[in-house]
């Protein structure tokens, strides 16, 4: 049941991306809105939901956007590794900016590998139009989103859950 | 996972995704028309709100122009009348019809830095085809279809970076390549001789994939010096192609070649 109300909310959230998204830009960005919830079903139901969530999300959100659904996987594989990582490592970091570090390191894959998809179909693209356009406006675009998805969550008291895979649970 | 990336790499060239892709969009219509229905209206005011003043002047403008048009209209009307006399004097029938349309509605926008694609509503069902022409309800240019289902297909914008088009200015016949660029912008490239702002750009009809004559945008900046080899021009399109809800598929014609390749 549980399984089935995360991959729903991740299909609503594709959905969301290619019709709400592009209704409020910033500049040339877009907001992820899809990788805010990933992020935040991670942050709410732990690691087995974004190992749920990830395929979901990135068949798809390839199926609506007319993108591959295997690099959109790829471009969101580094989220569980990377927020595990954060949480065993001694780095001293408050979880709120372990999450945010995760969001804009995966947000940078994700559009780093579309970028690089783009260009191998024939788009004109250079190296500082993909560190301004892309890169720039899109990790300051996913640190605000993710700021202000944030603040309710504490509100209403909702502890972050760390996304470290526990041996024996799957 | 990287097993299951593989995997739906294999299948995604292979087109074994193709009819779950179908379904899937299917499935899915509703609820992109719900949110459309929520979120448009909204995103619509907040940016008209924003454009207050700019709209003002716009409006100044269109009306001085819609004036100019009124008065031009009478004229054509006029001449259309003489234009039928005379026709009927000598014979000559009028071919009509020779274009079929195809309406239908934008359900969602695939959006980034360097791609535009949206997804319509019509398919192969109603006769769309891989290539085939698509217009804005004003009978501009807007983009290609490039990939097709039972009830819906993907559009690529002409503002997507991968989008390139042979073009000519209307009234000089200079031609060039209309291609879309990283931050959604057209740019009129390789024109060999002076173009001018305010320049109408339509499609030159070389290469086969796009009619001759469809209006694409006007030209806004010219900049470079007069010794450069080639200017850059930018493209401001007829429509604002971000915000296109009704598109037209030209259904009756058939691209030589079709090039829709990437992703």
């Amino acid at each position: 049941m549980r399984s089935a109300l995360v991959a729903l909310l991740l299909i609503l959230a594709a959905v969301a991306q290619v019709t709400v998204a592009p209704l409020f830009p910033l500049g040339s960005a877009v907001p992820n809105l899809a990788l805010l919830t990933l992020v935040l079903v991670g942050v709410i139901g732990g690691a087995p939901a974004v190992m749920l969530g990830t395929p979901v999300l990135a068949i798809s959100l390839g199926f609506l956007s007319d993108r591959s659904p295997a690099l959109l996987l790829l471009g969101y594989l580094p989220l569980l590794p990377l927020a595990a990582y954060l949480d065993t490592a001694s780095i001293p970091m408050s979880r709120y900016f372990q999450t945010l570090s995760t969001m804009v390191v995966v947000g940078l894959t994700v559009r780093g590998l579309l970028a690089l998809a783009a260009m191998s179909s024939g788009a004109s693209l250079t190296l500082g139009v993909v560190l301004w356009q892309v890169a720039l406006a899109g990790m300051i675009f996913d640190a605000a989103l993710l700021t202000l998805a944030y603040v309710p969550l504490r509100f209403v008291g909702l502890e972050p859950r760390a996304l470290t895979l526990e041996r024996g649970s799957f | 996972m990287v097993g299951l990336a593989l995997l739906l790499a294999v299948a995604g060239q292979t087109g074994v995704l193709n009819p779950f892709q179908g379904v899937f969009l299917k499935a899915t219509s509703p609820v992109s028309g719900a949110f459309n229905g929520v979120f448009r209206p909204v995103a619509s005011f907040l940016a008209d709100a924003g454009d207050l003043r700019a709209i003002q002047a716009e409006n100044r403008e269109l009306r001085l122009e819609n004036e100019e048009l009124r008065a031009l209209l009478i004229e054509g009307q006029r001449d259309s009348e003489r234009v039928q006399e005379l026709e009927e004097a000598l014979g000559i029938l009028e071919r009509t019809g020779d274009q079929t349309l195809v309406a239908a509605s934008v359900v969602s926008r695939a959006s980034t830095s360097f791609d535009s694609v949206v997804s319509i509503n019509k398919g192969s069902n109603d006769g769309i085809k891989n290539g085939m022409v698509v217009l804005s309800s004003k009978g501009t240019l807007i983009g290609t279809v490039t990939k097709t289902f039972p009830d819906s297909c993907f559009v690529r914008l002409l503002n997507d970076s991968r989008s390139k088009v042979n073009a000519e200015v209307q009234q000089s016949k200079v031609r060039g390549v209309v291609r879309g660029n990283p931050g959604r912008t057209l740019t009129f490239d390789l024109a060999e001789a002076d173009v001018k702002v305010g320049d109408i750009i339509v499609t030159s009809g070389l290469g086969g994939n796009y009619p001759a004559g469809l209006p694409i945008g006007r030209v806004s900046e010219v900049s470079g010096t007069a010794q450069d080899l080639y200017r850059k021009v930018n493209v401001e399109p007829m429509v604002r192609l971000s915000t296109a809800t009704t598109v037209l598929v030209l259904t009756s014609f058939t691209p030589q070649r079709i090039d829709v390749s990437g992703r």
